[in-house]
């Protein structure tokens, strides 16, 4: 049985610890294996966090230079009808990093392709830009970069990741909502969120299989949304005004 | 559709491919409905000069056909890439093979049937089944590379296919009905092909339409919802029967006009089904907004083929003349019925 101080000390350096060390790298962070382990990196996004603010998109967008009007990953926001009245739901889009990645075998020139880990990325110094691999992604998480010409994508950050840091969206993420992983570690944050919740992808039936779930996705947006008016309409009202 | 769900923050990626697409898939199709034409006319007399009618539009459209292609990448300056390296599973790497294969084919052709190359005339048959060989396979890869693009659902529909290479030989046969009406020829083989296959192409549409009814995403909300997209619909339907009653006349001047509206019937569907089809988001509702009109680029990219086309076709003229007067083929000295 502990006594009194020693219950107290541990309460104290678990104060300070809990100070010190963001919350989301806590159990999260990618580390170098020395084991020959290879993770398979993945992503859970905890919907009930996401305040829907677009620090990731931001975040995302200096961390890789991403071009004015070009997207990596987005939040994208929804109101819904519910029993209570219209309620607003976010949805936070990226690449899947798939298993089964339809954007890589119709590469005429192999430039993209999955890495051990499961990142899929791409060779900018092979891409021919022909944009084939923009066509085959269901999930509209690729384009053309304007500047350099190539197909662009999310990378889960993986100059950041090789280094043992987090991806900047997650970094950055004040609710705490995207959470960074290895899959195949049963104590990584990701695996057990995946165990102890009910989690989905984004269009499961494309046979894909994601590697970024979701945990309360309603199931209105886990297919193409099917959004009667909003913000794509009123875009395509107004007169285009460069800003 | 009434669901209450509204978009607050939404985004768009940009087209992927371009215009140049278009073009490309338009000469690219016509030169092989031009180009088989030909070949299953040289089956019954390779001499007979219909074929250089049909040889004539299939160079001029598939000698063109590789410049939109190479604008239409981001990165043109790297298409060895193509080349340098291996990737079987890309239909479009095959695709690279099977390209220059037909296009060295047509102008191995044009070489052959000119007077420069009379002593090589044995050659041409072998020419000719190298040619058709490389033009099933430019059919089939660029049908295929879309069609196996799960993604994008009007393109990943058995009825893309199959109307998208009807559609080839529709604009082949306008091509073909163009140039032969310039030479004077009347063709009835290819006039009754125009008019039955322009039929058969609007009952297609019509057909991929009603089956698509109710459905997200599909080529039916593209023609149905999308109200300039189903005006020019409507268009391309009108084009299709006129070409098929105009095609049913052996008046010169009125098959050249209905050659110049199969062409243009091809041009209106490819360009809603490539452009149309980007404009659908992949995971939200709505469309994205692009006009022909509306980019400069595009509009100088018709001007260009366009003026692409003249030029190969002057070319065309100096090297493809009638066998043994060396003569112009273009004068109305023979007409056949």
């Amino acid at each position: 049985m502990k006594t009194r101080r020693e219950i107290l000390s541990l309460g104290a350096v678990a104060a300070v610890g809990l100070s010190t060390r963001p919350a989301s790298a806590a159990s999260t962070q990618p580390q170098a294996s020395s084991s020959g382990h290879v993770p398979r990196w993945g992503m859970v996004i905890d919907l009930r966090k996401c305040i829907g603010c677009q620090a990731c998109t931001v975040s995302c967008a200096m961390e890789n230079a991403v071009p004015v009007g070009s997207h990596r990953t987005v939040v994208s926001s929804y109101e819904l009808p519910t029993k209570n009245g219209p309620g607003q739901a976010v949805l936070p889009r990226l690449c899947n990093h798939c298993e089964n990645p339809p954007c890589i075998p119709v590469c005429p020139v192999k430039a993209t392709y999955q890495q051990k880990d499961g990142a899929v990325v791409i060779d900018a110094e092979q891409c021919v830009g022909c944009g084939y691999c923009v066509q085959a992604c269901p999930y509209d998480a690729r384009f053309i970069n304007q500047e350099t010409g190539v197909a662009d994508k999310c990378t889960f950050c993986v100059q950041r990741v090789g280094a043992g840091l987090l991806p900047a969206c997650v970094e950055t993420c004040v609710g705490g909502a995207r959470v960074f992983g290895d899959l195949k570690s049963r104590d990584s944050q990701v695996s057990k969120l995946i165990s102890a919740h009910k989690v989905d992808v984004l269009r499961p039936h494309m046979g894909t299989r994601p590697q970024v779930y979701y945990i309360g996705l309603d199931e209105r947006l886990q297919d193409r949304v099917e959004a009667e008016f909003g913000s794509r309409d009123l875009r395509n009202q107004e007169p285009h005004q460069e800003v | 559709m009434e669901n209450g769900i509204v978009d607050l923050v939404s985004f768009d990626q940009g087209f992927a491919w371009r215009h140049w697409a278009v073009w490309y898939f338009l000469l690219v199709g016509s030169a092989v409905g031009a180009s088989l034409i030909a070949f299953i006319t040289t089956l019954r007399d390779e001499n007979d000069p219909k074929v250089r009618s049909a040889l004539f539009a299939a160079a001029a459209l598939g000698i063109a056909a590789p410049f939109p292609l190479l604008a239409d990448l981001h990165q043109p300056a790297r298409f060895m890439h193509f080349y340098l390296g291996a990737a079987p599973d890309s239909i479009m790497w095959w695709g690279s093979w099977f390209l220059p294969g037909f296009v060295a084919g047509l102008a191995a052709l044009v070489l052959l049937y000119s007077p420069f190359a009379s002593r090589f005339t044995a050659y041409r048959r072998y020419v000719w089944y190298w040619t058709t060989v490389f033009a099933i396979a430019v059919l089939a890869y660029t049908a295929g590379e879309m069609t196996i693009v799960r993604a994008r659902p009007v393109w990943h529909d058995l009825f893309f296919p199959v109307i998208l290479t009807l559609s080839a030989l529709v604009s082949g046969s306008g091509a073909v009905t163009i140039v032969s009406a310039a030479r004077g020829e009347v063709w009835d083989m290819v006039r009754r092909m125009l008019g039955l296959g322009s039929l058969l192409f609007v009952a297609g549409i019509l057909t991929w339409i009603a089956t698509g009814l109710g459905k997200s995403g599909t080529f039916t909300e593209l023609a149905v919802q999308d109200h300039p997209v189903s005006l020019l619909f409507v268009m391309t339907g009108a084009c299709g029967v006129g070409v098929a009653a105009l095609a049913a006349t052996r008046v010169a001047l009125l098959n050249v006009v209905a050659g110049i509206f199969a062409v243009l019937g091809a041009l209106v569907f490819r360009w809603e089904l490539f452009m149309g089809a980007q404009a659908q988001p992949k995971t939200e509702a709505g469309f994205l907004p692009y006009s022909l009109l509306a980019d400069g680029d595009a509009l100088a990219g018709l001007f260009g083929t366009v003026g692409l086309l003249v030029v190969i076709v002057v070319i065309l003229s100096l090297i493809l003349v009638d066998e043994g007067n060396g003569e112009d083929a273009r004068p109305a000295s023979h007409t056949t019925h």
